[in-house]
């Protein structure tokens, strides 16, 4: 399994929705897909219809005591799976913290699903913490949202020092800019001058923030929109990454 | 699940009615099913299509119960090998299933689909349903009973349950008992695929024996003309391969058959069969060669297999010309009078009581497939115990080719003895003919690999190759070697005391009877 993580130190970046936009854009090609909703918000679960709650909490899955399959439920889409978020993911750090080797833990589930799934998506909470480093040991892939915002692009430099400092191998970065209004010059500029992010660029759209009432991915709901088809273009350079185009990946 | 009396209609109402459920459009799909000559796919519970349409692309999906379809665009192709496929679910799937076979489109179906969705409280998918209405279009064109396919969704086990007691209990829908491409299949008029290589006929004891092998030797003919259009149109190399098989199989069944036919007509065949099978030997080999190529360059470095390049073009071109030898020789004269020869002779009336040269036609085929069957394997026994490792190997390759003959009359005439006794005896013969053709395989491979050295010396790359081929060849003759390291055990095992006790008893010698 290749597992991507849409991450960002900033919350309200398009996370979610560029997570469950390009899950089920991946089981349409056919990729056994999953999406582990790690906020405990859950809104990607809300997003796909499945109660935000673990059975048995998840603590137990964390610690590897719980089949991740027994507690996963499938999705409207065919081949798009998600194991929901719970509640107690806002302790997170301390389940991860209590257990062995706690950088390893998310990478652990996941590896105990690695025969059932092709591609992994893990949404993310905003935060920089133990979660996040054990997201970065699980993924081969952060996929981070930028808003055109000068705040923003410091937030990359910094999530890009602190990957630097890790001893071990990091996961390759493929930022792109997210909710762009084109109608604003700072928008403009900063997708103009920005260096290496992505060519998919998502606009800031309605039909994106509908997906909270509609409940439906805006590739299924509008697939001929311009940000159903931004999503497309961004599945295509995550898909080539994952497939070992290593355009993202850091020497 | 086939509804035994509704229509598509009448279903999706009593859907609607029984269950929470959501209607999809309804769309119009119009594919090609797709599957190797062999059955393949089917066999191992895929099910692929390719959409119908203009243009240079088409839209394959794989299925398989339990795991979403998988889609990829591919080329309009009369036939596809695994590595024609773009890389992707759908060619990770379909490649181990394939083997080396082409993936041909059968039959064209086009139906009316219109999904539907068992719901739970939240709106939320539970249970996925297809209501499709099938009908075949172009040869043998007709309806086909509509088909309902019910899939669960992960973690909604007990919707699952509830829906399928819905539809079996309360709508009386039963399991379809065949795939939608057996009846396609089936409402054109084609056979179902596996059968087209099964060449043993359900023989009765006491038939003739100039009866019996006129059946065998009719089925092979029929097999044989099978696999001539599919060889013409180069689509899978398996159908050259069937047609060489059954031409070798008929040219078994007239040297066993002595004394059954008569003798000058027996001849003729037996000499035309041969020169059909001088006429498709070099593509075959090529094939074999061509179609073994990866595992032949697995024991190569990267660099080296680069390098072996020249040669695979070689190897490709040449086929290319001998292929046109073949074409030409199959839309020849002599090859339609030789199948037809072939048909005669299988046809031919049951032999008159005083026909002098054919004393054996009238007796029963046990008893003339019985002898043959013990005489044989009393030869391969002498023969085999003699062979010892300073043997030639021209002494394996001798007991190989007595392994065939009596390989082909226990398939061919085995239904007339009993199968307790067939079975394990075909299956330590087959054991041991593994080996001997490995081991001959990697001969041949090696002098045809060899024989190409000169003409590929000259060629761009070539003393690159000429070196690698050197290695291609070294790795030949080591699996060769371990090919006849593993003889003596597996001989060992097919010429045991209680095998040859069996084979005595169950086989009698003619005229003991």
């Amino acid at each position: 399994m290749r597992v991507v993580a849409t991450y960002s130190i900033k919350g309200g970046v398009g996370k979610t929705s560029a997570a469950v936009n390009l899950g089920a854009l991946a089981a349409r090609e056919g990729y056994r897909t999953l999406i582990w909703d790690l906020d405990p918000q859950g809104a990607a679960s809300f997003l796909l219809r499945v109660k935000p709650k673990v059975k048995g909490g998840g603590r137990k899955l964390v610690r590897g005591r719980r089949d991740p399959l027994s507690v996963m439920k499938g999705t409207d889409f065919e081949g798009l799976d998600l194991l929901p978020a719970d509640l107690s993911y806002r302790h997170l750090d301390l389940m991860l913290d209590q257990s062995k080797r706690p950088q390893r833990g998310l990478g652990r589930v996941l590896r105990s699903l690695a025969d059932e799934y092709d591609v992994g998506i893990l949404d993310c909470a905003p935060s920089i913490s133990l979660v996040s480093e054990s997201v970065f040991d699980a993924a081969d892939l952060l996929l981070v949202p930028l808003i055109p915002s000068t705040l923003s692009v410091r937030t990359l430099d910094q999530l890009r020092r602190f990957l630097a400092r890790e001893e071990r191998p990091s996961p390759a970065v493929l930022p792109f800019f997210s909710m762009v209004d084109r109608r604003k010059r700072l928008h403009r500029e900063l997708v103009e001058s920005v260096q290496g992010v992505g060519d998919a660029i998502v606009p800031s759209a309605s039909i994106i923030e509908l997906m909270g009432p509609r409940r439906e991915p805006v590739v299924v709901s509008h697939p001929r929109s311009p940000a159903a088809q931004a999503y497309q273009a961004l599945w295509g350079e995550v898909r080539g990454e994952l497939n070992g185009a290593r355009k993202f990946t850091p020497a | 699940m086939v509804p035994a009396t509704l229509d598509a209609a009448g279903l999706t109402a009593l859907l609607c009615d029984r269950l929470e459920v959501t209607t999809g459009r309804p769309s119009t799909r119009d594919r090609e099913l797709l599957d190797t000559f062999d059955g393949r796919l089917r066999a191992t519970g895929l099910a692929a299509e390719r959409s119908v349409g203009r243009g240079d692309t088409r839209a394959m999906t794989l299925r398989e119960p339990g795991a979403p379809a998988r889609e990829a665009q591919v080329t309009a192709a009369e036939r596809y090998l695994a590595e024609d496929l773009p890389p992707g679910p759908l060619r990770d799937r379909l490649a181990p299933a394939l083997g080396v076979r082409a993936l041909l489109p059968l039959v064209r179906v086009r139906s009316r689909t219109r999904s539907l969705a068992v719901l739970n409280r939240d709106a939320k998918t539970v249970v996925r349903l297809e209501l499709e209405d099938p009908e075949v279009v172009g040869n043998g064109a007709a309806r086909l009973a509509p088909r309902l396919r019910v899939q669960p969704v992960l973690g909604y086990d007990k919707a699952f349950a509830r829906t399928a007691r819905v539809l079996t209990a309360d709508l009386g829908l039963a399991e379809a008992d065949a795939p939608l491409l057996d009846q396609a299949l089936a409402a054109a008029g084609d056979r179902p695929r596996a059968a087209f290589s099964a060449a043993a006929a359900g023989l009765a004891r006491g038939t003739r024996a100039d009866n019996a092998a006129g059946q065998v030797l009719m089925r092979l003919a029929d097999i044989a003309d099978q696999n001539v259009p599919g060889t013409l149109a180069d689509l899978d190399t398996e159908f050259l391969h069937d047609l060489r098989v059954s031409v070798r199989r008929a040219r078994s069944v007239l040297r066993e058959m002595r004394g059954v036919f008569p003798t000058a007509e027996r001849a003729q065949l037996r000499s035309e069969l041969r020169w059909v099978q001088a006429l498709t030997g070099p593509v075959r080999d090529l094939d074999v060669q061509l179609l073994e190529w990866r595992k032949l360059t697995a024991s190569l470095s990267d660099e080296r297999r680069a390098d072996v390049g020249p040669l695979h073009g070689l190897l490709s071109g040449r086929r290319t010309a001998e292929f046109r030898v073949l074409e030409r020789g199959l839309r020849s004269r002599r090859f339609t009078d030789a199948m037809n020869y072939w048909r005669a002779l299988a046809g031919l009336e049951p032999a008159p009581a005083s026909a002098p040269e054919r004393p054996l036609a009238g007796v029963a085929i046990e008893v003339v497939a019985g002898d043959r069957i013990r005489s044989v394997h009393r030869r391969m026994v002498r023969d085999g115990s003699a062979i010892e490792d300073a043997s030639p190997p021209e002494a394996l390759h001798d007991l190989r080719k007595r392994g065939k003959e009596l390989r082909y009359l226990l398939e061919l005439f085995g239904s007339v003895f009993p199968a307790a006794v067939v079975k394990p005896m075909v299956s330590t013969l087959k054991a041991m003919q593994d080996v001997l053709g490995r081991f001959h395989d990697r001969a041949v491979q090696a002098e045809l690999l060899r024989g190409l050295g000169d003409e590929l010396a000259v060629k761009e790359g070539g003393p690159q190759a000429l070196m690698a081929l050197g290695l291609v060849e070294e790795a030949l003759l080591a699996d060769q070697h371990a090919a006849r390291a593993g003889f003596a055990e597996r001989f060992q095992r097919f010429a045991a005391p209680e095998q040859r006790a069996l084979v005595r008893d169950t086989f009698p010698k003619l005229g003991s009877q």
